[in-house]
């Protein structure tokens, strides 16, 4: 349906430069057909939530300090690990009129002004645990579903490192949302977002990974620590169609990520 | 029909101008960027709790003529000294310095000690001090020669029940492990007699609770220990009555105690085996090894090169700092002829690593070609002298 719709654009604006000849065959009766389709008013409606400042809080935890918190007890086994805080996740749910693509960019830093962390980040966890210094595998989980709420998040089996670290710097992917369905109030004459339940698309992502356990993390704590700032770039650019090529396709088995555009 | 294709023109423009707007909800496409505050959960792991000798921990009677055998024969019978007291240096039996570490590291214990025969002044005793040597050679003569040892407890004393000075006993103890050689007060910049001691850490575990975590003892813990007392023979045929009566002239000792976390792993190499935790005292080895000149004597100056490639972790430099009594520290570290930050590198395990987010380091790493890019390092030891290392970074 969508695609028909701009075939008969596209078809309309060079119909007017190009000579009627070139278009014999297929083409004729194509036009003919769809000047026979009454054209619908597209509303022009933007609505799309997007993540607030405390929604990708991370926590770094070396030596596993959070099993006391989590099980009462100490468990070495959590050490090295990079956690969401709980209920935490970055959430996007479009309900415009028309399909948006979410740019996401993400960097690491000491503060906003871009002055780069002294973490060493990495491309990936299978040398994190060598040497002594700071260092981590930073890297965000986009979901597997479509979901309305971090409640209800699940994550996929991609992981993309965060290798951005100060200045200008952004590690960048980015999701295609589908448009909501607009109804015209009889009344009113105004649109209205159509009611029912599945009337969304959404994306969502967390951030996970991995710390060098072997490190000493003291001067990122207490007074006079060196802070750990998390920028997140999210662009809104509105489509005029919504192409499921684009998405990410996966060579093999496991949780895809949802609405993630590939490659 | 025409209304439509231009509301797509439209559309494209809006595509190409990303608005600038607050973090707040945007009201049309455009762009936001939020910035999120990480936090890090750590406890220091490195907890001192060290126990140093009490001041007055050490007495001592010099007996060149036996008079305490010969007047207290159940605290210096025959069975702990079959030939009498003459001629020794003697402590009472269960005093002495008692050193205890339940610290969560090892700790390299030193301690440093003189003879002196005025406190204010730090005067040199007129006693004639000689190292660990035969008891023949202190007995010739008339001199008051005089050898002042340690003794220091052996590594079979029982740690769960040394609790203090009172296990110091002859049966507990290597007599005469190290002689105190230094009379009188050093000069500023010397040391006197050194002696330097590796003890073993407690067990420690993480508590607490969210907000506030800490890495305390676990309960029961002895921690390591060692105990010393002064010792020593005199010359059974000088005058030593100079040294008593009303006027007499003192002969004292002064100690000092310090520690610091150990710089390296517990190495079996760098225990002599002398008495518990006492370590060798090996020369510093540098990089590329130790120069001298024609007269025997460290050059200022020390050379070598290695092969570094960026991206296989962080940059180490091997290098040996000596043990004991001669372990140096480092100064300064220069990359590129620019200082940096102690923060920066450590030194441990006979290697110095460096952080490779540090600016200079990172610059080095940043400048590496496939045919190498060479960076100096140049460290300089407690000991002012330099090692410069030609490191040539490839990628």
């Amino acid at each position: 349906m969508k695609l028909k719709k701009i075939i008969l654009g596209i078809l309309f604006f060079t119909a007017v430069s190009v000579p009627f000849q070139a278009w014999a065959s297929g083409t004729l009766s194509g036009v003919g057909l769809l000047a026979g389709k009454e054209e619908k008013e597209e509303p022009d409606i933007y609505q799309v939530t997007l993540p607030t400042d405390r929604d990708l809080e991370v926590v770094l935890d070396p030596e596993g300090l959070l099993s006391i918190h989590e099980q009462g007890k100490y468990d070495s086994s959590w050490s090295g690990q990079i956690h969401m805080k709980q209920g935490k996740g970055a959430l996007f749910i479009n309900r415009s009129s028309f399909p948006v693509m979410v740019r996401v960019g993400i960097s690491i830093g000491q503060n906003r002004k871009g002055t780069p962390s002294t973490i060493g980040l990495l491309e990936s966890d299978s040398n994190v645990n060598d040497g002594v210094w700071p260092q981590m595998y930073l890297c965000a989980i986009p979901g597997a579903a479509k979901i309305e709420s971090m409640d209800d998040f699940m994550p996929s089996d991609t992981n993309i490192p965060i290798e951005a670290n100060g200045g200008q710097e952004l590690t960048e992917f980015s999701f295609l949302l589908d448009r909501s369905e607009y109804v015209q109030d009889e009344k009113t004459g105004e649109y209205v977002l159509a009611d029912y339940e599945d009337n969304y698309d959404s994306a969502s992502f967390v951030l996970g990974g991995k710390v060098n356990k072997n490190a000493d993390w003291s001067s990122y704590t207490g007074k006079n620590k060196e802070h750990l700032v998390i920028r997140t770039v999210y662009t809104i650019q509105k489509q005029s169609y919504y192409d499921e090529q684009r998405l990410y396709q996966a060579d093999g088995e496991g949780k895809m990520p949802y609405a993630l555009i590939g490659k | 029909m025409k209304k439509k294709i231009v509301s797509l023109m439209l559309a494209a423009a809006l595509c190409a101008m990303p608005l600038s707007v607050s973090a707040s909800a945007l009201t049309a496409p455009g762009s936001t960027d939020v910035t999120t505050e990480g936090t890090v959960n750590y406890a220091d792991t490195t907890v001192y709790s060290v126990t140093l000798p009490t001041a007055n921990c050490f007495n001592f009677v010099v007996d060149p003529q036996g008079i305490l055998s010969a007047t207290d024969s159940t605290n210096y019978g025959p069975d702990k000294y079959p030939a009498g007291t003459a001629g020794y240096i003697v402590a009472t039996e269960g005093t002495g310095a008692y050193i205890n570490n339940k610290s969560s590291v090892p700790i390299k214990l030193m301690m440093e000690a003189y003879v002196q025969s005025d406190d204010t002044t730090g005067a040199a005793s007129s006693v004639n001090l000689l190292g660990l040597v035969p008891e023949k050679e202190i007995m010739s003569g008339i001199d008051n020669n005089m050898m002042l040892t340690m003794d220091i407890t052996h590594d079979k004393v029982d740690l769960a029940t040394f609790a203090d000075e009172t296990t110091i006993t002859t049966e507990n103890v290597n007599p005469y492990v190290a002689a105190i050689t230094q009379n009188g007060q050093p000069a500023a910049g010397d040391k006197g007699t050194q002696i330097s001691f590796a003890l073993a850490p407690a067990a420690y575990e993480f508590t607490g609770t969210a907000g506030s975590y800490a890495y305390t003892m676990v309960g029961g813990e002895t921690g390591d220990s060692v105990g010393l007392r002064l010792s020593g023979l005199v010359n059974t045929n000088a005058d030593w009555s100079a040294y008593t009566g009303a006027s007499a002239e003192k002969i004292a000792v002064k100690t000092t105690f310090s520690f610091d976390k150990l710089s390296s792993d517990y190495e079996l190499a760098a225990f002599d085996g002398r008495a518990h935790g006492v370590l060798a005292d090996t020369p510093a080895e540098y990089f590329a090894g130790a120069e001298y000149d024609a007269d025997g004597n460290l050059t200022g100056a020390v050379t070598g090169a290695m092969d570094y490639e960026v991206g296989k972790g962080a940059l180490e430099i091997p290098f040996s700092f000596g043990t004991g009594a001669n372990e140096l520290g480092i100064k300064t570290i220069a990359v590129n002829g620019t200082e940096l930050d102690p923060a920066d590198y450590k030194a441990l395990n006979g290697v110095i690593t460096f952080k490779s987010t540090e600016a200079n380091i990172k610059a080095a790493m940043d400048a590496a070609t496939p045919d190498g890019v060479a960076a100096p390092i140049t460290i300089v030891t407690s000991d002012d002298i330099e090692t410069t290392v030609n490191v040539t970074m490839y990628k």
